[in-house]
């Protein structure tokens, strides 16, 4: 790796940015243009006929596309955000516990039957129970936390969450119930209206930027704690600021999507090497590939020829998990 | 007046007194060394003076302002510490290790938009040839040697153009040579920019670069003043429980710790 940084002609991550910019717009519109009806693109997004292609085109698919933007980038940048506050490669979002945490308030009101009476009751069970485990976390971890305490509570967060999902599909009154929860759980982002983005969309935006502000401190976290805090960040508060900001962002994404693992933790390590592992630089790039990434999956699902539609957070396991494992054996003399 | 002084610390955690009453204090131009066996308190007290721990008594003031009362990012503009081991997570270009140094002076927009100014660069050219590690710029920090290491963490610290270094066991398992390179620049520092306070092991380095040692012991500053009277045999018997042989002239002296003294404490 250290030969092929200097051969390599210098590029700037500002191109590197653009690019892949570039190619988030060109997989949107790919992803406007994928689905079962054959739909003239052009004609249904600019001239405003209501006819029914224009409807397919704006109810159905303009917010799936848009979801798999959303969501990609939330699981991008919170894996990033999250790799660098813990200088740990292997962290991701699921590992503070905020994923599986915000899954369980979003089975909750499922169990209950709420999710079917008020359209906003699953999102706002998500981010509810994202909240909630940024609370124990604090709880637990108190304000002035070690990295190792942090960690710890999210692996309390993560196991007591999964046995109280587990706990709720055991119980579930009837076979429908349990149905829709396992596959709420699996990850989808079909049959998704304009209106989950514009509830999920201001959280997981306010979050984002909550990370980005913190570009800074984790580019001074590469030389530890101390030497951040004497470069002059407040720790305790710039910690927070990263916590709340994934929870928030975290929380709102798997309330609309369900549980689409491995992003998080993949994008961030694909696309390190290339801003030379500054944990910065890697926020915003991280977030475009992300999105990209579930765009492509998204796409992908829609297109394989299945029976029934595979569930997207299956196939973003099925290509994220043995990818990984490959990494982590290339690099297992690396790793701590 | 002083740059930096340290009245009555006292620290503790849990039962364990680490510091008691510690008075230090540190004029420009000065090499302050914090001597001491393991566990004396050399890097708690160090970490104090860098305000990265409060106290449980006592204060401390910078250029006459309590530490505590002073803004943060002021305190980074004046205040560079150097941490124990030199930590380095991720494989950074040294280039972008010394650029961290610029940290204290930029806003988030800055970083964000505009990247380093005109002045940042040059000062960062500056501490990069001071600490001769022109040739390592493009090479990732975790591939390179102990000294050269250190060297990119020192040029870190300069590029901040701090008054007072605050440095924890810099020479630790380098080379004599970047041993005695470490320290010349150290040394350079407090006669140039303000004032060093560095914690050292090594009782000859000490002898030999510092104006003054404070020696600690269990948290105490055992014996403070010039080199030649704080590595008494006494002291050292006292402290360190052990023996030394000297080798002195006119103006130097060194020391070679030789036997353990049963009587030890």
């Amino acid at each position: 790796m250290v030969h092929s940084l200097k051969i390599r002609p210098q590029i700037k991550s500002s191109q590197i940015l653009s690019s892949l910019l570039v190619l988030t717009v060109l997989l949107f519109l790919l992803a406007l243009n994928t689905g079962d009806a054959d739909i003239d693109l052009y004609k249904a997004l600019l001239q405003n006929d209501a006819s029914i292609d224009q409807m397919i085109v704006r109810e159905i698919r303009l917010p799936r596309a848009m979801l798999a933007i959303l969501v990609g980038a939330t699981l991008g940048i919170s894996g990033a955000a999250l790799q660098g506050l813990l200088r740990n490669p292997l962290a991701d979002p699921g590992l503070v516990g905020v994923s599986s945490c915000s899954a369980l308030g979003a089975v909750i009101t499922l169990y209950f039957g709420w999710a079917g009476s008020v359209w906003f009751a699953l999102p706002l069970g998500g981010i509810i129970g994202a909240l909630g485990s940024v609370m124990i976390v604090f709880l637990l971890a108190g304000r002035s936390s070690s990295i190792l305490s942090l960690i710890l509570a999210g692996m309390a967060i993560n196991a007591l969450s999964s046995s109280l999902i587990s706990l709720a599909l055991n119980f579930s009154p009837n076979p429908y119930a349990a149905n829709e929860i396992i596959y709420w759980l699996l990850g989808s982002l079909s049959n998704r209206s304009l209106d989950d983005v514009a509830i999920s969309a201001p959280l997981m935006i306010f979050g984002w930027l909550a990370i980005i502000s913190s570009y800074r401190f984790l580019n001074a976290l590469s030389l530890g704690e101390d030497t951040a805090r004497s470069l002059g960040f407040n720790i305790n508060h710039q910690r927070w600021l990263i916590i709340l900001g994934v929870a928030s962002c975290v929380g709102a994404a798997v309330s609309v999507s369900g549980n689409i693992g491995f992003i998080g933790l993949v994008v961030p390590h694909i696309l390190r090497p290339l801003v030379k592992h500054e944990p910065g630089k890697l926020l915003a790039l991280s977030a475009l590939g992300g999105a990209i990434l579930l765009l492509v999956a998204d796409i992908t699902v829609q297109w394989l020829p299945t029976e029934k539609e595979l569930k997207l957070g299956v196939v973003t396991a099925l290509i994220g998990a043995p990818f990984f494992l490959n990494l982590i054996y290339k690099q297992r003399n690396q790793l701590l | 007046m002083s740059l930096l002084s340290a009245n009555n610390i006292s620290l503790s955690f849990g039962d364990n007194q680490v510091l008691q009453n510690v008075s230090l204090s540190v004029k420009r131009g000065e090499v302050i060394g914090l001597i001491g066996p393991n566990g004396a308190g050399k890097t708690s007290l160090l970490r104090i003076l860098a305000n990265l721990q409060n106290p449980d008594h006592g204060q401390v003031d910078l250029q006459g302002k309590n530490l505590s009362d002073t803004a943060i990012k002021q305190l980074a503009q004046q205040i560079g510490y150097l941490a124990q081991g030199a930590p380095a997570h991720w494989p950074l270009l040294a280039e972008k290790v010394v650029e961290l140094g610029r940290l204290p002076y930029q806003s988030l927009n800055q970083s964000l938009w505009q990247g380093l100014n005109t002045k940042d660069k040059k000062i960062i050219d500056q501490a990069i040839s001071q600490t001769e590690i022109d040739h390592l710029r493009q090479r990732p920090i975790t591939t390179l040697s102990g000294g050269e290491r250190m060297r990119v963490l020192l040029a870190r610290l300069f590029a901040s153009e701090p008054t007072l270094i605050l440095a924890d066991e810099p020479v630790a398992a380098l080379d004599p040579y970047h041993q005695l390179h470490i320290m010349e620049l150290l040394r350079e520092h407090a006669a140039n920019k303000g004032a060093v306070i560095v914690v050292l092991h090594d009782l000859n380095l000490a002898a030999r670069f510092c104006d003054r040692l404070a020696l600690l012991h269990k948290g105490k500053i055992a014996v403070e003043g010039k080199p030649a009277l704080v590595l008494d045999n006494k002291n050292l018997r006292d402290v360190y429980g052990i023996e030394a042989k000297y080798l002195k002239d006119d103006s130097q002296f060194a020391v070679i710790p030789w036997q353990r003294v049963e009587s030890s404490n």
